[in-house]
């Protein structure tokens, strides 16, 4: 079993500077080969752990953290489906959103990265994922929050271009496993989803996270053959159709944008949203300092699962930087972000809003 | 955010960020040729690290046609065991900031075989004085507040030493300046060495690398061959892009330095050591470079100037600063500690990476830090499959 390094900042206890210093000086006195002995002990690292329950899940079905399909496409209950070759793929970010809480909440609550942040190695004892026990803590009321978030992109997007359909059985890019470097599994897991793409007849792609986009538009292409679909990402599509949308507010409000790093750095979607609520009646934009594609601040949700704490105090941060822009609304662009900027919001007078959400509140009626 | 909670970490990093972006936005602003002239420079290192055997030889054969010693270590273990050798025992050794004699830990190895060995760069100085490990490359103790200072210089230097930061520098200078005179050997990095003279550059502010490089009668180099450039006019465009994004219009001092100290004006006799070094030795180490040099994803990591900027720009790092690595620090840090300290140390700093791509956008040779981490946990992924 391959062993992580228990690496000297990692074991630093950060409440307390003194007794790091003389952590460190024990570890410095000993010889490089005592720690690998030491450490050698230490059971399979838990961040291997939390990975392969994850790629487990994605094999077993489709999705990281187990999901049924149903339940990943209960947002459309009630939604004429369509039949056109026009597909919006929500690629099941927003469904799972709450199902990834209680697992986050489970790491962070089992003590092991409490004292001793960035370890991925000491906390491991006892350390399991049951996912059925898991979810039995999931609220209905976050399901129905982020389903309706789902259901408002297609609702929104159909003001503009009517014939959009969208799939019986919702699709996960697999985002994580390119991400966490399971190469093998993501490459096999694309290639069922581009299957699925073609036996469904669909030509064009409308996504609604910077993930997914990014996976289709730059990923998938490298990795799977004939992967020849027309990607677009429902911003582009409404900021072609800003103007039939017609949107207001009711009373003069301010707003701010926090771009997300993949989003603005990777796919350069930066003037789409802000020509978007250019075209909203009374709305004003208040940029933040930090912004747009070379200065945005990461709001640390890629790292949740494994250093959940870290997170937090990221998103945090960030949210310090969102309220400098002077704008007590911070709207959205990715669910994973809008999730983590929530959170770490909820004291802070700042109200954090999904930009689609935001949106749909200002269709004139 | 209990688990990180060391508050003077995060404020002092806030603050020196808010200065650091400060500064390299006026630096920028006032010389903005800098900006085409990186890209100059990544094609200059991208050119190098392709050909870094080549540019070894030549820059050896110069050092030695200079009347210096040139030297090339595969491994740390060589490395430290060439310059123990030089050093001797019961020496003392005065060294100016390198972050590879950190990577080799040198002078706890010179320490264990009886010499008294000091770090004249100040915050290198106090990192030493406090048995702590750096935080930032360019900055070592960015997160020791004047008052930690005090207490500490205070109680070393048996004198009291109040927490106003002139004086605190002060009393730094008074201390070290008797190491100099009495040290038998200078220990340097260096930032460029230039293939075609052999010549070392070695950039800093506080003057204390001119003391340490130029008062003992022996001067030791050491030196990864990354910083290996054909030209001494590449040197040059290195040298400017480093000390730009290391947020200054021009750094106090810049040493080139060829070879030993030498007169001829007696009798046209040429002969060696005469105010500086006598002996010059340059030692070359490789310690996993080589690896990288050949890996298309990770050789970018051996582009990296020193320059600190993307530290300042890491949203892990703002947190918990040189905690986030080990030798090395944040995303791209992990191709590093894969060369030279394995996998199980580069897996953690990958994974603890956003992937952001924050770095990349202040990196003036723009390493992409997003794809040399995703590279090393597909490493993790496949040791972990082989393991099984």
């Amino acid at each position: 079993m391959l062993q992580l390094h228990q690496t000297t900042y990692i074991v630093t206890e950060l409440n307390n500077p003194s007794q790091n210093c003389q952590k460190r000086k024990v570890l410095k006195s000993t010889s490089g080969e005592l720690i690998e002995n030491r450490l050698q002990q230490e059971p399979v690292s838990s961040l291997i752990k939390i990975m392969l329950a994850l790629v487990d899940n994605m094999k077993k079905s489709g999705n990281p953290v187990g999901v049924s399909k149903d339940k990943l496409s209960s947002w459309a209950r009630g939604v004429e489906q369509g039949n056109s070759s026009l597909v919006l793929c929500t690629g099941c970010e927003y469904q799972l959103i709450p199902y990834f809480l209680p697992l986050v909440d489970r790491v962070k609550k089992s003590g092991l990265v409490d004292s001793k942040l960035l370890d991925f190695t000491l906390r491991l004892k006892g350390f399991g994922l049951d996912f059925v026990s898991l979810f039995a803590s999931l609220s209905a009321k976050d399901s129905d929050y982020y389903n309706e978030l789902v259901r408002k992109h297609l609702l929104l997007l159909r003001r503009v271009k009517e014939d959009i359909a969208f799939l019986p059985d919702e699709l996960y890019p697999g985002t994580l496993l390119y991400e966490f470097g399971f190469l093998e599994e993501f490459v096999e897991h694309a290639k069922k989803v581009s299957k699925t793409f073609k036996e469904r007849g669909v030509k064009t792609i409308i996504t609604i996270s910077p993930h997914s986009l990014e996976m289709f538009r730059l990923v998938y292409p490298s990795f799977v053959d004939g992967f020849d679909f027309e990607i677009v990402h429902y911003l582009e599509l409404l900021t072609k159709y800003a103007s039939n949308l017609r949107l207001a507010v009711k009373e003069p409000t301010s707003v701010t944008i926090h771009d997300p790093c993949h989003l603005a750095r990777s796919m350069n979607i930066v003037e789409e949203p802000r020509a978007i609520l250019n075209s909203v009646k009374g709305v004003e934009l208040k940029e933040v300092p930090f912004a747009k594609k070379r200065w945005t601040t990461c709001c640390g949700a890629p790292i949740e699962t494994f250093l959940p704490m870290l997170t937090e105090g990221i998103s945090q941060k960030r949210v310090k930087e969102l309220k400098e822009s002077g704008s007590d609304i911070a709207l959205t662009l990715c669910p994973f972000c809008h999730t983590n900027l929530r959170n770490a919001s909820s004291t802070s007078g700042l109200k954090v809003m999904d930009f689609v959400d935001f949106l749909s509140r200002c269709i004139e009626s | 955010m209990e688990a990180f909670q060391n508050e003077s970490i995060a404020l002092a990093i806030e603050r020196a960020t808010a200065s650091y972006r400060k500064n390299v936005t006026n630096a920028l602003t006032k010389y903005p040729h800098t900006v085409k002239l990186a890209k100059e420079v990544r094609s200059i290192k991208e050119r190098s690290v392709d050909r870094w055997e080549d540019l070894l030889k030549e820059a050896m054969d110069n050092i030695i046609s200079n009347n210096g010693q040139a030297y090339f270590a595969k491994t740390a273990g060589d490395a430290k065991k060439i310059i123990s050798d030089l050093v001797g025992r019961e020496k003392v050794v005065v060294k100016s900031k390198s972050l590879t004699s950190e990577e080799i830990g040198l002078r706890q190895h010179l320490e264990s075989l009886g010499n008294e060995v000091w770090e004249t760069d100040l915050g290198e100085f106090i990192i030493q004085l406090l048995g702590e490990e750096p935080m930032h490359i360019l900055s070592p103790a960015i997160h020791v507040p004047r008052e930690e200072v005090a207490k500490l210089f205070s109680n070393v230097m048996k004198e009291s030493i109040p927490a106003d930061i002139q004086k605190e520098v002060g009393a730094a200078r008074r201390f070290l300046r008797n190491k100099y005179i009495s040290a038998d050997v200078g220990i340097s990095g260096a930032n460029i060495v230039s293939a075609d003279t052999g010549a070392v550059f070695v950039l800093e502010n506080e003057g204390n690398a001119r003391l340490v490089t130029g008062l003992p009668e022996k001067h030791i180099v050491l030196v990864g061959i990354e910083k290996l450039v054909p030209t001494l006019a590449d040197a040059f465009k290195v040298a400017e892009v480093t000390w730009r994004y290391a947020q200054y219009v021009i750094p106090s001092y810049m040493s080139l330095i060829g070879g030993p100290s030498k007169t001829g004006d007696i009798e046209k006799v040429i002969t060696y050591g005469a105010h500086g070094p006598k002996e010059y030795h340059v030692v070359f180490i490789d310690n996993g470079r080589s690896e990288l040099a050949k890996d298309p994803d990770l050789k970018e990591a051996l582009y990296c100037l020193r320059c600190g900027g993307c530290m300042y720009e890491c949203p892990v790092f703002s947190l918990v600063g040189g905690r986030f690595g080990h030798k090395y620090f944040i995303g791209y840090g992990a191709a590093w500690e894969l060369a030279v300290s394995g996998l199980e140390w580069a897996a953690p700093i990958a994974y603890t990476c956003l992937r952001c791509d924050r770095c990349k956008e202040r990196c003036p040779v723009e390493i992409n830090t997003a794809k040399i981490v995703l590279r090393i946990r597909r490493l993790f992924v496949d040791k972990y499959r082989s393991s099984k």
